[in-house]
This record gives structure tokens, C-alpha cells and sequence, in this order.
């Protein structure tokens, strides 16, 4: 009964952690979980299920190439909601100039999208951050940025196209204040 | 600040709910008279009278003053028919004859007979008399206090006889109105008072002018010929007064007059004259004469043909009177009662029972609040009846004339009596069975009074009674103290609240809560949409107060006949929104006892009807002030004193001097701050040639001197036809015109601007109309429209930055009735406006006028405009029209700016409607459903707390109240809105929640563990 699943704790190494548990000592020497390749090399198994594995432990890429990876992904990341624009374009053409529900809703998505997204662009380059990288991730973050903020602009284009924007005199007009009236008459 | 921003975009949001909304807004029959109230009127009776024929039983005829005849159900006190004449046809004669009723009205030169079914009210037939009175060279000194129309009926041949001018005699038939004959007086110094008919012989009975006094003529005719003879009695007759006529029909007629120191009677057709002495009169024969003070008055009872009359005469202590009577036989005169010495002025009036016996009543206030009635019957001397009836002095004023009638059927008196103030009593017995305010037919003004808030209400009981001294020591805690008490005390309201509120969410009817129980009168205080209101309306003598809602119940009245000889204006000049009670004043003219002009002021509390004395500056604000000027003009100021905060009046008399009222220190003060910036115009009347403009010299010294600063002279042969003038409390919500492309036209909206109209007198007839500013006198703005009917009024009505006017066309290719409608704005250019934050009438800054015209469908008599509360809803245009009906036309079709192209997009997208030459007869519009608004002058409005909904009054003969929302109620649930669904779906919801919330997390607990 031997699969990818299983470990070995039979042969213990010198990391063997002491747990004390009413009263009870148990030693754990789990190995960490598959994927954390710094910590102790993997577990050979003669099993074919192992063979994958095996592989990729073989292949553990060097620290600089990992590094480069990170940036490219990042630049995939960054450049994502780019892809989404024409998208949202031809949506937006689809719902057509009049106030009804379904084009204030489409319009509404397009600002709280970006917006959610920009608050959370820490957590989208996250991953992609290292010490090394972290200098050079700023570039993707901008374009992420300025590509949210196109998406944006796309929104807004849509309310003017709308007439949303109080981008005419009449929409101040409500603001105005009467002229003062110097003279008194009664007729 | 905040909140005013707060209000405009409020604003900008309901405009742009107004726009969605539909234009046509018409009630359902099931909604006819919910809202609106129409009180009928017919006006002061001249002639009244019980008519009865066959089963139909007895309902009382009226011609009134102000030229309506009509029939009252004795019963209800309702019209069953009524027939409006115009207003210039007076009628001067009514009289009721079989099934008919035969009126005599005079026309221009010419006198119309009709005659009308008397239970239908339709006309039978009508004859046009001309050319009457050609001959005569009448004396007016005894013409004026003479009848001028006298109508008798034959009494064995179906002929109506009719004396005209005292000149002309005409003998019509009964059935079909043709004339048998027609006899002019040739001669010219006689005038004609009186007809008595009998033994186939018409009796003309008149007076001719001798030296110093007149002489009794009687021309005769033969009823079949008119062929006629003239004979002079030997007698003396200083006035008219001193003669009456009686008898005729199958009984011979007699003239009695009073001539030096006795009555005198002639047997007409005969020339013997008996008399009798007054001195025997008064010591011996009526008791009650021995205390005669003056000279006695013979009063014509007007019974048909019988001989009956009554003499009266005034006392020392009062006055008194008795009956008489002419033996047929005999032809002497017989005393029949005594009717004894009273000190009230008593009136009068006869009728006959079943059985010929004549009955005469005797009616007096004998109190504020009561009068007494005596019912008698002369012959046998026997008192059938004394009544004491509930009568309102302070309300009605001294009675004038009075109609008896016996009730043959129930067995009692019954009795129409018109007031002094022109109002009708319905009396029966004891019991005033119905009355009716026909003052209001004679409205001058009328206005609109807002209610307090209950809240201010109770607490102006509570926490503003309190002596200032008080104010001063209460400590927070005992203040709160009392605030809470008070909350604790209206508490005990909440459930008659909740009920209501309840009811008004079941029903949907938010007047409920004021729906008159009969347990107590309904405190008057302001309902949560704003619909009640006061409505003060100022008639010849009298103040009425009546409610917007409970059908306009009268709230208060208040005569002043004894004080004022004829009001003027009326000017509500603190409303209710302060704390403190509404306050108006009623301005009217008196002829004092030198028979010089007065001019007299009445400060009222409007809620109450009462003189208002303030609590303080008591001699300041003195409740009734006479001030010895006649007045030209009464403006009221846009100014307030600082003591109470009312607002200023200004009186012009006729020496141009300028007085303020309330007349003080501190109001003097506030007024010469304001004068400097105050102009007005005098003579800006219905044709006046020429305007002026005037500003009050600062001497501050009452009265101001005024100084005319510009006059405005029309051009030769024109004279004024209409002016325009503002709603008093015109809101604005926009300062511009949005247009399709978001662009502003700026509207232009001089308070100052006045529309002015005036007719030539050249033919064809041309109607100019003038723009003018009345801050400097100049036109801004000027149109010509040629060949134009002059017969037909124009009318103006002027709103924000629109003017419509309405005239008769006479062009061949748009003959008919024409409106126009302006509309100005700062410039022509979109987003253009003049830039500067202050308007004064001294720029040089000229509006742009555009301008559209239509073909109106019917005449009118009067144009009004909704104002709603802050100006947001779609304004209607409210006409008056000639059908006696109310026809609204939405603003959106009286727009200048209507395309006469096919629309384009940005016309869409202002919502334009495309031109069409004529406005619709769209009878939707006709807000008064088949309501007939007879004789409407004028149309009101005022705004109601809901920014939807105006209050609109149209009066004049007629009152109609009602709602009108011209954007329909947008902020209202609709009465169809199906409340119960709502609250069904809501329960339905909280129901299934509280059913699924643990299904849901025992669902969620589950899923943790797998």
C-alpha cells in the first residue's frame, strides 16, 4: 500500500520534532508538504505512481530562473484585464445609450471591477514577490494600473455617452442661485 | 445652505419624474365631486316669490341682482333650475303667472320678455321690444326710486301687461308671446308707476309734474283695443313713495295716497275720492300711532289683487304699524290691526290661506343671535304664531325683505327672507330650514389662508401663553418637564390617530380625520398633504371664511354693513407659518356722516374672523382704523414691520399722498429703509390711455409725498384692455431652459415685467401688447396684432418668464378666438446669459422673446395658473371658459418652442410636442367635468404641501374648488395601488425567512462536519 500520498516515518532524520501530549511524547518528522522544495529532498518510492514526482524534484529550477518566472508572470497577470476591454466594449455597445437598468448595471460593473481590482493589486502580485523581484514588479503594477483605469474610462465614456456626466450647463443648473432683485415694484 | 442644495437636487429629481409623465389627466365618474366642491349661487333676490301650481307643489321663483332667474326647492334649499343672463341684461321684472313665469329684462336699449316654464325653467317664448320710451322727457328725481317695470296679468283673457319706462304699455299674449297692442305715451311729463286690470279696462296709474309737486294721472285702456283716454285727479303727491295701487283683476282697483293731513282713496275709473284725516288716525283709531314721530309710509304688500295694506310709522322709541284695508263697496278705508309699537325695524310681508284670509308676518332681530316672528292674521286680530328663530346679526346684518308663504299641506309658516349682508333664509316655523350665503355671488377678492400645524396649534396653548416674565424664571428642568406633560397629553390622541391612519391607508381618503362629526367642531388646523385651507372671500359688505375641505363649510362670517359701505381688497398680511395666528386686513370705503369718503381698515385674526388685538403695542395695531382719504390705489408692500411682523400697506388717495399702514414708529422705520428701491404705478387700469410710474420722496414724514418718475402714453385711440399680473407667491424652480442637447436657454424673469394690452379705437381694431418694465417705465418688448375683435375682452395671464394672452381674430383666413404664448429668455443663444448676479431694471438687458400662436376653441372669462410648491411640477393654464366650464391646457402645449418641423432627436429629447396650429378640444382637459361654473371672474391658486398637487378656486357667480396635479400626483400612492399586495408580499417574505433562517443553518452545521 504505497502511493503518492504516503509517507515514510520510519526513517526518521535529524529534524524529528518532540511533541509532548498529556503526558504522552510523540516524535513527528513530517516531511513538509509536496511542492516545498527547499526543505528535505522527496521521498523516493519505487512505485510508478512516484516517477512525476520524481521528476519534478529532479527538475528543481535554479533560483534566478524561478525569478524570471515570477516577472513573466507578473507581466501575464498585469496585463489580464486588457484582455477583458474589447469584451466590455462591445457589452456596452450591446446595452445602447438609454437609462434602463441593464446598461446602468453593465456601466456600474465597469467602475466597481477596476476598483475592487486596484484594492486588491497587492494580493494579485503577491506571488510573484520576492526580494529580488520586488524592484522590478513595479512596471507590471502600473500597466495593471493604468489598464484598470482604461477599463475605467471606458465606464465613463459610457455614462457620458448616457448623459450621466454633469458635463453640460444644464447639469449645474439646479445649483444656481437667482439673481438678486435691486428693485421693488407692485403693480 | 445645505439644505437648500438638498431641496434643488430634490427638485432636479422630481423634474425629471415630471417629464415622464403623461399629459392627459381626466377624473372618473366615481371621482366627480371627492375632491371638488361647486356651491351654486344666484345672488341678491330682487323678486322673489312662492310660486304653486296644480300637484307640483310650491317652490319659490328668484330673480337676483345679479341677473339669474331661478327656481328653489322650499325643501332643500336647492336650485332645481336656474337661467344665467348675461351680465349686462338686467332684470327688471319677474312675475309668475299659471305654469309660467313671465321675466322682463332690458338689453341694450331694448326690453326682452320671455316667459319659462316655471317647473323646467325652459324658455317658452321670447319677445325683443324696441324703441321704447322714444318720447319720454322723464324727471329723474322721481324715476330713480320708481319701479320701472310693471307686469300684471288680465284676469279672464290669457294677456300679460307690461309698463315700460313709464311710457309704454304692452299687452302681449299669455300663450305665444305675440303683441295684441302696443300704446306709447305721446305726452312727456307724465310717467306711469302702476297697471291695475279689471272689468276688461287697463288702469295706468302715474304722476305729472305741476308747479311744486305732481298730480295723479290715469290714462285707461280698453284691454282688446288699447285705445286709450287720460284723466287727471285733483291731487297733490310729493313723492311716489306717498301712492300705492290696489285691486284689480275681478275686483275693482283703488289708489290710495297720503296728501297734507289725510289718506286719500279713488275708485279708479271714477273721480270721487274719499279720505280719511290721519289726526283721527292716531288718536283714535290704531292706539299705537299716538306715539308717531315722523311721517307715516304706505307699504304695498303686493297680494295679488287684494286690497290689503299697511302703514307705517316710526316712533320715538322705535317704530310701528297697522293694517288697512279698502272696502270694496264702500271704497273707504278700514283699520284692521294694530300690529303695536316695537323698537327693532320690523319687516313685513302677506299671504292668504286657503281660505282667502290674509295673513301678515312681522320679522325683527330682537338679539345678536335671534329674531322673532309674529304670524297675524289682520282680519280677526288673532296671533297664529310667534316665533323665535336662531339668526346670526354679526354674520347677516338687519333683515330686508321677507316672502311669507302658507305651508297648506303641513300646516305652518313659512318664510324667504334676504338679509342685509344679500344672503336667503329659509324659515318654517321655528326652524330655519335651509339658508344660503349669496353674498359670495358678489365676491370682490378672494384669497387663499394657510392653516397652522396642529404641533404650533397645542403649543400656543401651552408654551407660548406664558407671560414673558414667566419665560424668563422657568428653569430647563421644569421646562422639560412641561414639554414632556405635553407629549404625555397629546398622547391620548395616538389612538384616534392610529385609527384614522388605519382608515386613511384602507381608504385611501386622507380628508377623513376631517370629515365634521357631530361631536365636535374639528380644530382648524393643517392637514399633512396641505389640501386644507381657508378661503377668505370679501363681498360688497361682508368677510366669509369657508374650508377647502367638508364641501367648503362655512368656518366664519362676518358682516359689516353697519361699518363699511363697500370693501375694497383684502390682504392677508402675516400667514400662519409663524407661530402666532394668520392675520388679514380688510380695507373698504364708507361715507361718513358729512358725506366725505372714509377709508377704513379691519385687522382680523383669519382664523377666527375676530378683531385681532395684539398682546402688546396694543395701540399700534388698533383692530379698526379710519383714515379720512379716498383711496386710488392699496398696495400691499413687500415689506414687514419689525413688531409683528406684518406686512406693510401702503394707501394712495387721490391727492397722491402715500400712507402706510400700520401707521408707527417702527413700521414708518422699516418702510423708509425699503423706499428708496420701491416703485409702483397708478392708473393702471381698464381704460386708462397712459401709465405712470411713481416713487415715494423720502421725508419721513406720514403721508410720503410721491414723485412721478416716468409716464408711459399710449398711442392715439389706444386704450388699456388687460394687464397681466403674477401669482402672489411664484416659485421658480429652473432658472433655464434645458434643451435637448443639455444645453440652458436662461429664462428671463423680471419681477418687474408687466404685460400690457391695449385695444385702438380705430377700425379695424388693432391689439397691441406691451412688455414693460415698471421700475423705469420702458417697453421691452412690443407686438401688434391687426384686426382684432374690440367686442371681445383679452385676457393676459403672466407667469415666470411666459405671458399668454387670448383675443378674437377677425382675419377671413383665422377668424376665431387666437392664444399666444411668449416665453422670454436672456439671450437667443443657448448657455448665453447676462452675467451678472444682480437683476436691476436700470441694465441694459432686453429679454428675447419667442413667441407661438393658436387657435383657441372657445372664448373665455378668465386664466389662472397652478403654483405648486416649489414650482417643479408642469405648469396648466387654467381658462374660464364662456360654456361656464374649466378647461386646462398643459404648459407643453402652449410652448413657444414647439417644433413646426418633423421632430428631430434633440426635439425628442426635450419632449416637444410638434406645432399644431389649433389647441385640441380635448374634453379630458376639462377639468370641471359637466359641472356648469356659472358667471366665473376670476381663477385662484395656491400650492399645496405635496409638490404634485395646486389648489385651484374658480369664482365669480359660482364657487368651485378642487385639486388639479398637472404632472398627475407623482408623489402620491395611487388610489388603485394595491396596498394589500404590498403588505402581503412583505409578510409573505418575513414569513418565509424566519421559516428558512434554520433550515439554512442546520444546513450549514451539517456541511462543517463532512
Amino acid at each position: 500500500m504505497s502511493n503518492k500520498w504516503r509517507f515514510d516515518f520510519s526513517n526518521l532524520s535529524d529534524q524529528a520534532r518532540k511533541y509532548e501530549i498529556r503526558g504522552q511524547t510523540y516524535v513527528v518528522d513530517a516531511p513538509p508538504p509536496p511542492g516545498f522544495a527547499a526543505s528535505v529532498p522527496a521521498i523516493t518510492s519505487n512505485t510508478k505512481g512516484n516517477v512525476k514526482n520524481k521528476k519534478d524534484a529532479q527538475q528543481v529550477p535554479t533560483e534566478k530562473d524561478q525569478e524570471t518566472l515570477k516577472i513573466k508572470k507578473a507581466w501575464d497577470a498585469a496585463l489580464s484585464p486588457g484582455k477583458n476591454i474589447p469584451m466590455n466594449a462591445f457589452m456596452l455597445w450591446m446595452s445602447g445609450n438609454g437609462v434602463q437598468i441593464f446598461s446602468v448595471m453593465i456601466t456600474g460593473m465597469l467602475f466597481f471591477q477596476p476598483i475592487k481590482a486596484l484594492m486588491g493589486i497587492d494580493s494579485v502580485f503577491e506571488r510573484y514577490e520576492s526580494p529580488k523581484t520586488k524592484s522590478q514588479l513595479i512596471w507590471p503594477k502600473l500597466v495593471y494600473v493604468i489598464l484598470q483605469l482604461l477599463t475605467m474610462s471606458l465606464g465613463l465614456y459610457k455614462c457620458s455617452s448616457m448623459g450621466l456626466l454633469p458635463t453640460a450647463s444644464s447639469d449645474w443648473l439646479a445649483f444656481m442661485e437667482p439673481k438678486q432683485i435691486l428693485e421693488h415694484s407692485v403693480i | 445652505m445645505g439644505r437648500l442644495l438638498a431641496l434643488r437636487v430634490f427638485a432636479l429629481l422630481i423634474l425629471s419624474l415630471v417629464l415622464h409623465v403623461e399629459l392627459v389627466s381626466s377624473i372618473y365618474a366615481n371621482q366627480a365631486g371627492v375632491i371638488d366642491w361647486h356651491h351654486q349661487y344666484i345672488g341678491t333676490p330682487k323678486v322673489s316669490f312662492f310660486h304653486k301650481f296644480v300637484s307640483r307643489g310650491a317652490y319659490v321663483l328668484v330673480a337676483s341682482d345679479r341677473n339669474v332667474l331661478a327656481s328653489i326647492n322650499v325643501r332643500s334649499g336647492n336650485i332645481d333650475w336656474r337661467q344665467v343672463f348675461d351680465g349686462n341684461e338686467d332684470i327688471l321684472a319677474f312675475k309668475g303667472y299659471e305654469n309660467t313665469a313671465i321675466s322682463v329684462s332690458r338689453r341694450d336699449n331694448d326690453y326682452m320678455v320671455r316667459s319659462w316654464e316655471s317647473h323646467s325653467g325652459f324658455m317658452l317664448w321670447e319677445n325683443r321690444i324696441k324703441n321704447v320710451g322714444l318720447y319720454k322727457n322723464s324727471n329723474p328725481s322721481i324715476e330713480n326710486d320708481a319701479p320701472k317695470v310693471e307686469v300684471i296679468f288680465a284676469a279672464n283673457k290669457p294677456n300679460v301687461l307690461i309698463l315700460l319706462e313709464g311710457s309704454t304699455v304692452i299687452n302681449l299674449n299669455a300663450i305665444d308671446g305675440k303683441q295684441i297692442w302696443r300704446s306709447d305715451l305721446a305726452e312727456s311729463s307724465t310717467i306711469l308707476y302702476k297697471l291695475v286690470e279689471f272689468k276688461e279696462k287697463v288702469y295706468g296709474v302715474g304722476l305729472k309734474k305741476s308747479f311744486s309737486s305732481y298730480t295723479i294721472e290715469v290714462v285707461t285702456y280698453d284691454i282688446s283695443s288699447g285705445i286709450l283716454k287720460t284723466q287727471l285727479l285733483n291731487s297733490k303727491v310729493d313723492n311716489i313713495k306717498d301712492m300705492i295701487v290696489l285691486g284689480g283683476s275681478i275686483q275693482d282697483g283703488f289708489i290710495i295716497w297720503s296728501e297734507g293731513g289725510f289718506i286719500r282713496v279713488n275708485r279708479l275709473g271714477t273721480t270721487s275720492i274719499e279720505q280719511s284725516s290721519l289726526e283721527e288716525l292716531y288718536e283714535n283709531v290704531i292706539p299705537s300711532f299716538v306715539n308717531a314721530d315722523g311721517i307715516l309710509e304706505l307699504l304695498d304688500l303686493n297680494i295679488r289683487s287684494r286690497t290689503e295694506f299697511l302703514v307705517q310709522v316710526p316712533t320715538k322709541k322705535g317704530n310701528t304699524a297697522a293694517a288697512f284695508k279698502v272696502d270694496h263697496a264702500s271704497g273707504r278705508l278700514v283699520a284692521l290691526y294694530d300690529f303695536e309699537e316695537k323698537s327693532e325695524n320690523s319687516i313685513y310681508s302677506a299671504t292668504f290661506d286657503k281660505n282667502e284670509r290674509i295673513i301678515i308676518s312681522r320679522s325683527r332681530v330682537i338679539a345678536e343671535n335671534a329674531t322673532e316672528v309674529d304670524i297675524i292674521a289682520p282680519g280677526s286680530g288673532t296671533i297664529l304664531g310667534n316665533y323665535k328663530i336662531p339668526y346670526s346679526f354679526n354674520s347677516y346684518g338687519e333683515l330686508k325683505k321677507s316672502v311669507l308663504d302658507v305651508d297648506s299641506k303641513a300646516m305652518g309658516y313659512r318664510m324667504l327672507v334676504t338679509s342685509a349682508d344679500g344672503s336667503m333664509h329659509f324659515w318654517k316655523d321655528h326652524d330655519v330650514v335651509w339658508k344660503s350665503e349669496e353674498s359670495l355671488a358678489h365676491t370682490i377678492e378672494a384669497e387663499f389662508l394657510d392653516l397652522p400645524e396642529r404641533k404650533l396649534w397645542t403649543q400656543e396653548s401651552d408654551e407660548l401663553a406664558e407671560q414673558p416674565e414667566e419665560t424668563e424664571t422657568i428653569s430647563p428642568l421644569i421646562r422639560y418637564i412641561r414639554r414632556l406633560k405635553t407629549h404625555i397629553e397629546q398622547l391620548k390622541d395616538f389612538p384616534a390617530y392610529l385609527a384614522t391612519y388605519v382608515q386613511r391607508l384602507i381608504t385611501g381618503d386622507y380628508e377623513a380625520e376631517f370629515k365634521l362629526t357631530n361631536k365636535s367642531k374639528v380644530s382648524l388646523h393643517r392637514d399633512t398633504f396641505g389640501f386644507r385651507k381657508l378661503l377668505i372671500f370679501v363681498t360688497r359688505t361682508k368677510l366669509v371664511a369657508l374650508d377647502t375641505i367638508n364641501k367648503g363649510q362655512i368656518i366664519w362670517s362676518r358682516f359689516f354693513g353697519n361699518d363699511v359701505f363697500e370693501f375694497k381688497n383684502i390682504f392677508i398680511v402675516r400667514s400662519s407659518t409663524v407661530k402666532y395666528p394668520p392675520i388679514v386686513v380688510a380695507i373698504g370705503i364708507q361715507k361718513n356722516s358729512e358725506g366725505k369718503f372714509v377709508t377704513r381698515l379691519f385687522r382680523l385674526n383669519g382664523l377666527t374672523g375676530e378683531d385681532f388685538i395684539p398682546a402688546e403695542n396694543e395701540k399700534s395695531f388698533p383692530p379698526e382704523l379710519s383714515i379720512p382719504i379716498t383711496t386710488k390705489r392699496i398696495l400691499k408692500l413687500p415689506v414687514e414691520e419689525p413688531d409683528e411682523r406684518t406686512h406693510i400697506i401702503a394707501l394712495i388717495d387721490e391727492e397722491l399722498k402715500f400712507h402706510i399702514y400700520p401707521n408707527h414708529e417702527n413700521s414708518i422705520k422699516a418702510f423708509t429703509q425699503f423706499a428708496p428701491s420701491f416703485y409702483f404705478t397708478l392708473s393702471d387700469d381698464i381704460g386708462e390711455k397712459a401709465l405712470k410710474g411713481y416713487k415715494v420722496v423720502k421725508n419721513n414724514v406720514q403721508p410720503f409725498d410721491i414723485t412721478e418718475i416716468w409716464t408711459l402714453n399710449f398711442p392715439e385711440g389706444e386704450s388699456i384692455a388687460a394687464i397681466g399680473r403674477r401669482p402672489p407667491n411664484e416659485k421658480v424652480a429652473s432658472l433655464g431652459r434645458v434643451l435637448g442637447d443639455r444645453s440652458v436657454l436662461y429664462k428671463y424673469l423680471n419681477p418687474h415685467l408687466v404685460a400690457i394690452a391695449t385695444l385702438s379705437t380705430s377700425i379695424p381694431t388693432e391689439l397691441n401688447v406691451y412688455l414693460v418694465d415698471v421700475v423705469k417705465g420702458s417697453i421691452l418688448h412690443h407686438a401688434t396684432h391687426e384686426n382684432v375683435g374690440s367686442s371681445h375682452p383679452v385676457r393676459i395671464a403672466q407667469v415666470e418668464n411666459s405671458i399668454v394672452y387670448h383675443f378674437w381674430s377677425e382675419n377671413d383666413n383665422e377668424k376665431g378666438y387666437v392664444i399666444v404664448v411668449y416665453e422670454l429668455y436672456e439671450s437667443e443663444n443657448k448657455d448665453q446669459r447676462f452675467e451678472s448676479p444682480v437683476l436691476s431694471s436700470f441694465a441694459h438687458e432686453r429679454p428675447h422673446v419667442i413667441a407661438q400662436a393658436y387657435m383657441f376653441p372657445y372664448g373665455i372669462n378668465a386664466i389662472g395658473v397652478t403654483t405648486t410648491k416649489h414650482g417643479i411640477a408642469t405648469r396648466e393654464f387654467l381658462f374660464a371658459l364662456d360654456t361656464d366650464q374649466v378647461f386646462g391646457v398643459s404648459k407643453r402645449f402652449l410652448d413657444p418652442r414647439r417644433p413646426q418641423h418633423a421632430l428631430t432627436n434633440e426635439d425628442k429629447e426635450e419632449m416637444l410636442i410638434p406645432y399644431d396650429p389649433a389647441i385640441p378640444d380635448n374634453k379630458k382637459w376639462v377639468l370641471s367635468y359637466h359641472l356648469s361654473i356659472a358667471g366665473i371672474r376670476h381663477i385662484i391658486t395656491s400650492p399645496a404641501l405635496l409638490e404634485s398637487t395646486s389648489l385651484v378656486l374658480a369664482y365669480g357667480l359660482d364657487l368651485w374648488f378642487t385639486r388639479e396635479a398637472p404632472s398627475k400626483t407623482f408623489d402620491v400612492l395611487s388610489e388603485d395601488f394595491s396596498k394589500g399586495t404590498l403588505l402581503a408580499t412583505i409578510l409573505g417574505l418575513i414569513l418565509s425567512i424566519l421559516i428558512t433562517k434554520p433550515m439554512v443553518r442546520r444546513k450549514k452545521v451539517n456541511a462543517r462536519w463532512y
